[in-house]
């Protein structure tokens, strides 16, 4: 399919590409095109009408850097689900997005598709968002005038993904002394994109979990942590019944019906994360 | 003008800006090799290599890739000699129809060209962005492992 | 440089002497793996134009008026066609044995009947204009109430699709011998019924053609990714009024048909009929992959009855019931479709007592129509489902029950087919020897592992649709020894051009590569019916043997003549013209063709065959002839494992043993097997083409899901030959067939695995989990 015309803008820097996108109208960032130009065509297919103006952050470098520096990670909003996937640095300090990028869709996708187009593409279901909220990332954005904004995660997502800046880059501590389990329910058969996806984050010390926290994505709202959930597991002992317990007292009604297919396998979803995080632990 | 470097030949283009690769290489250039069974980056057939990555030509604004190195199907066999991994899909029965054979040949060269000894998950993992209606994909496993011995001088 | 056809030379090579049974490579792949063979969807030619189709946005409504004034006055717009442009020609693919389904022209004019039914058609100088010229068209409607369920359509007051009453395009009863007596006579009696949903073909390469007319001449050509060429020609000179000889139908490389592609569809019309308008520019038109979903061809949805009994000792009594095939606004091949779906069983099972209807029932969805295995697979499920629940019922194991009531060699079965090879026993028997069915069926449930079996038969040469169903095959053999065979076979990625060439070979004598194909042009090619129902290796395999075989006489002709040997002496072999008296060599094969063109004799050798398949006429009425000169058959196991937890079913691995007569090229065969197989497995777990209000919902490979490489099982295919009598070197063919058990064979292994038994397709795992809820409950 031909696209619809659009006028092309490629800034060759963060501080260009943040001005552009604050003066240009009916304007949207390109950061991997995976979800942009799938929706650009969708769009025509429809008869709608399509963006007069694309900014793509293909030509600034410097968005591609993946580092750590004094147990800081910094990722760069234009690192490739490929770049994660290869890079030693996450290998070494945080495995556990190289364990989600390995599941984004498909190969040629992993190639093209960029940590900060994922999550800033106000797609509901996108998966980097569970395990930045569970890595409590910072989100570092700069705005029209040049300066640079800050936010976390778990706020960015609250305020379900809406900026008018550009993402420059990502950080967050590298994890110490506490295990991360990820888990995602395809919507049909792999790949395809998921329709659940929990991150938890835990450390098991004397027969109890601490410093739990739950990231979930139910796929038709974007990644929050569930309060309710991690309050459910700060109760339980580490044992074998632990996956079972969990589901005792839950009310998953909120994320699918009562009776619904959906909740069964979100149920045992559940379980087998938190069984997985004690295995991880002994 | 936009410089698009293809099958290591410069091509000096006059674009809009609103051109995808895809739409470059087969209506501009008439390099049809490279075909196209959707409108939603699913079937893989539009697979070409920028500097040896698989990628979907489809969902790739022809702008975004100056001065990178593009590898169509054309590219890959050296004069009248066929690249191994092309011999192999003939050798092993991997081509049916041929559509969907370009996009599965430039998938497979970038995973042999990183993972010489790719294992049958990796082999099926890397091809996951593939749609192939006429043959069952087994034949393809098949002739992925054949030629990668190929490659080793097995 | 252009690149040398590889090995493609008349060396002899060595694996290229009696290719037959050898796994040669294809005639054609090269081409293929370079990306250098031109398909229709590449074909781009001097001043042509985009043609789009117009549509009606409404499933049910009569057309009061089309205006299209402002369209024809946008700049860029060459053409612009309505049903009052054309002959009012009705056509049907299946006209010739029911006449009453020539319901659908190639632009309608009075009605529409489904949403995307085509009235018209524009020529742009690109697509933009044409897709702006189709919102210029003013098209003013009366809406009529529509009907999307069968069930409900043929109830009396439903809306009236056509002029069948109770929208009733067709009933095909079969009534043999006394059911309600064997069914009174029966230890065991079950009723079950089952849903098979639609689906997609899904063929890579869209639906697409380039027409051209040219004024001058009055000829028409239509480039086309088809998989049978002559079938459009024909329908297209009825249509456009026109002589075959004026109706040029050419097919390039094809992406997939696998039964999408076998007729005319407006598209191919409005191309012609828009390039004469606009003053002979070709016109092409290209489907989206959402147009291939929507507006091309569906599979049959079917709701299929089935009523058997059955003895203690596993005699099958009685089968009895009921089909109800929905088959959207128009026929299509509905009609052999449906009639495939009811006579498999008879190919497959000994039955005597048999009284099963089937109705193909008109609404107001997209045209269903042919898609690979022709009804087969919805009865594949039906029956071989209903077949392990009645094994159950006496507690009999599903194999010995098979074993007992199936078909053998040699002989006449209820309804006049003729069966002469049947490997089905020996199929069944390796089968279950490889998968170790004796110590693993019924043994895995505590690891929720189960395996199933399903079993079938097909037509190899059947005749269902026309008056002849001939294939007809040339072969010139030049001046310098290399042939060029021509042949009407549609190769689709088959292999066809690739067997037909073996088999040519073969009888002739000479090395494999010596053959340059030319296939499926209707101004060039002899006629041939068409790639489907698994017909070219037997029907179109043996026109091309008769043609080797009078290419092969004409020059031993000669030879004799100059020899002095009586023609019964001679033979070419290997490349050698061979006296068989003494065995001694002559000369070789260059050495004959030169004598041949050599100044006293100077005749051209050109060979020739003709082979239509010797069967008896189907008495649609009754059910009752012998539709094929050969049925291939198989047995198919399949080894799945239930995750209790996510309702999931993964399929392990697949058991394939096939009774194909004689393998031509080994590797194309199983090609064939797999690629079948797997869209089995598709329709059986995933594949699942969702309609609301005559809507597809699911227009697109996101919500469509096809088998990937991640969700693939090993397949172990058992090739069985059984050389047929009639077959080309005992060739049967294979094509279909292995997706006609499988969607059975995986439900009968769930059932082993987990004890639930799901009856509706596609096996998801929200069935799995609710069958399994109500299984606990009731324990």
């Amino acid at each position: 399919m031909l696209l619809n015309p659009f006028t092309y803008h490629a800034p060759s820097s963060v501080k260009q590409a943040a001005k552009l996108y604050a003066t240009l109208a009916d304007v949207k960032i390109l950061a991997g095109g995976t979800i942009v130009l799938n929706t650009l065509k969708k769009l025509k297919q429809n008869g709608a009408k399509t963006p007069e103006n694309i900014i793509s952050l293909k030509k600034i470098k410097a968005l591609q850097t993946i580092c750590t520096q004094k147990s800081i990670i910094t990722i760069g909003s234009m690192a490739t689900c490929r770049d994660i996937i290869h890079s030693k640095e996450l290998k070494k300090d945080c495995p556990l997005l190289i364990a989600v990028a390995q599941n984004i869709a498909t190969t040629q996708i992993r190639n093209m598709a960029t940590i900060g187009g994922n999550i800033t593409g106000r797609f509901t279901w996108t998966e980097f968002q569970t395990p930045l909220v569970a890595l409590d990332a910072k989100l570092h954005f700069v705005t029209k005038t040049g300066k640079e904004k800050i936010i976390n995660a778990e706020s960015f997502f609250k305020q379900n993904a809406k900026t008018s800046d550009i993402l420059e880059k990502i950080t967050f501590k590298a994890p110490q002394d506490v295990c991360f389990v990820y888990k995602r329910i395809p919507k049909r058969a792999e790949p395809d994109i998921p329709i659940f996806s929990i991150c938890l984050r835990a450390s098991v010390k004397k027969g109890t979990f601490q410093n739990v926290c739950v990231a979930i994505n139910n796929a038709k709202s974007f990644a929050r942590k569930d309060t309710k959930i991690e309050k459910t597991i700060a109760k339980l002992k580490t044992n074998d019944k632990a996956g079972t317990n969990l589901l005792k007292t839950l009310d998953l009604s909120r994320y699918a019906k009562d009776g619904d297919y959906k909740q069964a396998v979100i149920s045992s979803t559940l379980k087998n994360t938190l069984n997985e995080l004690i295995a991880q632990t002994k | 003008m936009t410089k698009l470097k293809i099958n290591n030949r410069i091509y000096d283009l006059a674009l809009k800006g609103h051109e995808t690769l895809l739409e470059v290489l087969r209506d501009i250039l008439g390099l049809t090799g490279t075909k196209t069974a959707c409108d939603e980056a699913e079937c893989g057939a539009c697979t070409v290599l920028i500097n040896g990555k698989a990628i979907l030509s489809c969902i790739t604004l022809a702008m975004d890739v100056e001065n990178d190195d593009i590898t169509t199907i054309e590219g890959i066999s050296s004069g009248d000699d066929l690249h191994p991994i092309q011999q192999a899909f003939l050798d092993k029965g991997a081509v049916q129809c041929g559509f969907c054979a370009p996009g599965f040949i430039l998938s497979t060269k970038a995973l042999l060209d990183e993972n010489p000894r790719p294992d049958l998950d990796e082999i099926k993992k890397s091809l996951d962005g593939h749609l192939c209606r006429c043959g069952g994909y087994l034949k393809i496993f098949d002739a992925i492992e054949d030629a990668a011995k190929k490659l080793r001088n097995e | 440089m252009p690149l040398k056809n590889y090995e493609m030379n008349k060396n002899n090579k060595k694996e290229f002497l009696d290719p037959v049974g050898k796994s040669v490579p294809r005639i054609d792949g090269r081409g293929l793996v370079t990306g250098q063979t031109k398909y229709v969807f590449d074909l781009k030619l001097s001043g042509m134009l985009v043609g789009k189709m117009l549509r009606s946005p409404h499933p049910h409504a009569k057309i009061i008026s089309i205006d299209t004034k402002k369209a024809e006055k946008l700049p860029g717009v060459k053409a612009i066609i309505t049903a009052k442009d054309t002959h009012g020609v009705k056509f049907g693919s299946n006209e010739f044995f029911f006449p009453q389904t020539a319901d659908q022209q190639a632009l309608e004019g009075d009605k529409v009947r489904y949403i995307g039914d085509e009235l018209g058609a524009v020529a742009a100088v690109d697509e933009e204009t044409a897709d702006k010229a189709l919102k210029l068209i003013d098209v003013k409607y009366e809406i009529l109430p529509a009907v999307f369920d069968a069930v409900e359509a043929m109830k009396p007051g439903a809306p009236l699709i056509h002029e069948a009453r109770n929208n009733i395009a067709l009933i095909l009863p079969t009534n043999f011998g006394n059911v309600e007596r064997a069914l009174k006579e029966s230890d065991y009696v079950r009723e079950d019924t089952f849903y098979l949903p639609s689906a997609a073909h899904t063929c890579m390469e869209p639906h697409v053609c380039v027409g051209q007319f040219e004024e001058f001449s009055d000829k028409v050509t239509l480039h086309v990714s088809t998989q049978a060429p002559f079938k459009i020609r024909e329908t297209l000179a009825k249509c456009l009024k026109m002589d075959l000889n004026n109706v040029r139908v050419i097919k390039l490389a094809v992406g997939g048909g696998f039964g999408g592609k076998l007729e005319m569809l407006p598209m191919d019309f409005a191309a012609c009929l828009l390039s004469k308008k606009a003053g002979g520019f070709p016109v092409k038109i290209c489907y989206s992959r959402k147009e291939e979903f929507c507006f091309s061809r569906r599979k049959h949805p079917m709701i299929y009855k089935l009523k058997s009994g059955v003895k203690k000792d596993g005699t099958l009594m009685a089968i009895s019931g009921e089909v109800i095939a929905d088959g959207g606004g128009y026929c299509s091949y509905g009609p052999t479709v449906l009639a495939a779906a009811m006579m498999r069983i008879f190919m497959v099972y000994k039955i005597t007592n048999f009284r099963v209807a089937g109705y193909r029932v008109y609404t107001n969805n997209p045209i269903s129509g042919a898609i690979r295995g022709f009804g087969g697979v919805q009865s594949g499920f039906a029956i071989e489902s209903h077949m392990d629940l009645l094994a159950q019922g006496i507690g009999m194991d599903p194999v010995e029950f098979r074993l007992k009531n199936i078909t053998g060699p040699n002989m006449t079965v209820t309804n006049k087919m003729v069966i002469t090879s049947n490997g089905l026993r020996e199929c069944i028997e390796k089968a279950t020897e490889a998968c170790d069915w004796k110590n693993k069926h019924g043994k895995q449930k505590k690891i929720k592992r189960g395996l199933g079996i399903g079993i079938a038969a097909d037509v190899m040469g059947s005749k269902m649709y026309k008056s002849h169903e001939s294939a007809g095959s040339i072969l010139k053999i030049e001046e310098d020894g290399s042939i060029h065979f021509l042949t009407g076979a549609a190769d689709t990625g088959q292999g066809s051009n690739t067997a037909l060439s073996q088999i040519a070979a073969q009888e002739l004598g000479v090395s494999y590569g010596r053959i340059k194909i030319t296939s499926a042009d209707t101004a060039i090619t002899p006629f041939d019916t068409g790639s489907f129902a698994s017909r070219v290796t037997f029907i179109s395999g043996n026109a091309t043997k008769l043609a080797a075989a009078d290419a092969k006489r004409q020059i031993l002709e000669i030879i004799a003549t100059e020899k002095n040997i009586p023609i019964e002496s001679l033979d070419i072999k290997a490349e050698e013209i061979v006296n068989t008296s003494d065995n001694s060599v002559l000369m070789n094969f260059d050495q004959a063709v030169e004598l041949c063109y050599s100044f006293n004799y100077g005749s051209q050798i050109i060979g020739r065959g003709s082979y239509n398949p010797k069967t008896t006429p189907v008495d649609f009425r009754t059910g009752e002839g012998n539709v094929s000169a050969s049925y291939g058959f198989e047995a198919q196991i399949a080894k799945v494992e239930v995750n209790t937890d996510t309702g999931e079913v993964k399929v392990l691995k697949m058991w394939d043993a096939h009774d194909i007569g004689k393998a031509i090229n080994p590797q194309s065969v199983k090609g064939q097997i797999e690629g079948s197989l797997f869209m089995g497995i598709g329709y059986t777990l995933w594949e699942n083409l969702k309609f609301e209000e005559g809507r597809v919902v699911n227009a697109n490979f996101a919500n469509y899901r096809l088998p990937r490489s991640v969700s693939t099982c090993p397949v172990e295919s058992i090739l069985i030959e059984t050389n047929d009598p009639q077959g080309p070197f005992g060739a049967k063919g294979m094509g279909e067939a292995a997706l006609l058990p499988t969607a059975a064979a995986i439900a009968n292994a769930v059932y082993d695995a987990v004890g639930v038994r799901i009856k509706e397709l596609p096996i998801t795992p929200e069935k799995i989990l609710t069958a399994l809820k109500n299984k606990n409950n009731k324990e």
